[in-house]
């Protein structure tokens, strides 16, 4: 039991500092920019982030078992976790809507369940052939502190983004992207090994 | 603090026709001011045959959300809208991956786990926020075919360059052994960033995006 537990905080853990998706695999990451600019209740959609991947990983693992449509393309794969996705956000937001006091939880509703990692980390989990449960919901559960941590780093380097040393034509965005790639290189040399494409 | 312009704001702005609304998409697009969309470049576009088919996707795909945009603010659905607007545009792309794989086997599926992004990308989902304007039915595909346009001359070269110097591909050939971890993401934001560097030293005279102070 103790085992079990300290392996999900590893892989917990992995998903945040080590298998980094928004900014090692770049998947969220039009998300984290903005809203690395607009940083509203940052740790609450963190923590849903981690519930909707959880939710979505966990409601097509057992297609691994039971449906060939699992072995099929990609295209098949992402429509089904979209799906999946959408299910769980109709549901959350039909339980948001009956809890008044949780509105401007209920507004950043959309980009959590919707969100990037929620729909990527299930299809890394099967190109990368993770399909221990445990391992499972660790990653799941890091994805949202991941996201988190992304935003944090990103809004540091806003700070700076206009700084007038840089030249004109790329201060603001292009800074950021640049810094942003410096960013993954780092990730990248901690996590090399998980894939973003299938064999 | 002064924040630039968000994706929000953009959008917020009423088109008077058409044509405007192209050139501002084009100009003044998400992806241009707060990077939206340049994870596709960066992660998918690893080679130019991927970045065609991106392309292609987006071309299709943000026109027929700028549509379907204009159409859904008036039909209303509450919260459900995001969630229903995200299943179609899903939809849209099983439909358009499915043909691209049919044409050419497996194009699609090289996309990786950047196909399904493309449905929930940012360039995609800010157009059913609730700020977004009111757009005519030909508003919203100029726009979406303007913030089309705007991504494949960025993704594009990019995927080239990538294709070259980490795959070592040249017209369509392995040509020679390039470096694998230019084709990793790090270095597709870095050129990125260049990318949208130059487009703006180019298309604006390197005007900055300022925005007056927001809440």
């Amino acid at each position: 039991m103790l085992g079990s537990v300290g392996s999900f905080i590893v892989y917990a853990l992995t998903a945040v500092f080590i298998q980094n998706l928004p900014l090692a695999g770049a998947v969220p990451f039009g998300m984290i920019n903005t809203y690395a600019r607009k940083p509203k209740r940052l740790v609450a959609v963190s923590v849903m982030i981690s519930v909707f991947s959880l939710l979505t990983a966990l409601t097509v693992l057992p297609l691994d078992y039971i449906a060939p449509l699992w072995s099929s393309p990609v295209a098949i794969r992402a429509f089904l976790l979209c799906a999946a996705a959408v299910l769980w956000y109709l549901a959350a937001s039909a339980l948001f809507s009956r809890l008044h006091e949780v509105d401007e939880l209920a507004e950043q509703l959309p980009v959590a369940a919707l969100n990037g990692t929620v729909l990527a980390m299930p299809l890394i989990m099967d190109i990368n052939a993770i399909s221990d449960p445990l391992r499972v919901c660790g990653l799941a559960a890091g994805s949202g502190p991941g996201f988190a941590l992304a935003v944090w780093l990103l809004m540091c380097g806003l700070r700076r983004a206009d700084n007038p040393d840089i030249p004109e034509a790329l201060r603001g965005t292009p800074v950021m992207l640049i810094y942003t790639g410096l960013l993954a290189l780092g990730f990248e040399a901690f996590g090399h090994g998980i894939s973003l494409f299938p064999a | 603090m002064k924040n630039y312009r968000s994706v929000d704001m953009i959008f917020r702005q009423k088109e008077n026709d058409p044509g405007e609304a192209f050139l501002n998409a084009f100009f003044r697009n998400p992806m241009l001011v707060t990077a939206a969309g340049a994870n596709l470049i960066a992660g998918g576009c690893i080679t130019l045959s991927n970045g065609i088919i991106m392309t292609l996707l987006l071309l299709i795909l943000l026109p027929a959300v700028g549509l379907a945009a204009s159409a859904g603010k008036s039909a209303g659905a509450g919260r459900a809208r995001p969630g229903l607007y995200a299943l179609a545009s899903a939809g849209v792309m099983l439909a358009l991956a499915l043909v691209c794989n049919a044409v050419s086997r497996g194009s699609a599926d090289a996309l990786g786990v950047f196909l399904p992004l493309t449905a929930l990308d940012t360039l995609v989902f800010v157009r059913l926020v609730r700020s977004a304007p009111e757009m005519t039915a030909a508003e919203g595909l100029a726009a979406g075919a303007g913030t089309a346009c705007a991504f494949a001359v960025l993704a594009l070269p990019i995927a080239f360059i990538r294709g070259l110097l980490g795959g070592g591909i040249l017209l369509g050939r392995y040509a020679f052994e390039g470096i694998n971890a230019l084709q990793s993401p790090f270095f597709g934001f870095i050129l990125c960033g260049a990318a949208i560097g130059i487009f703006k030293k180019l298309a604006m005279g390197g005007e900055p995006y300022r925005e007056e102070d927001e809440d």
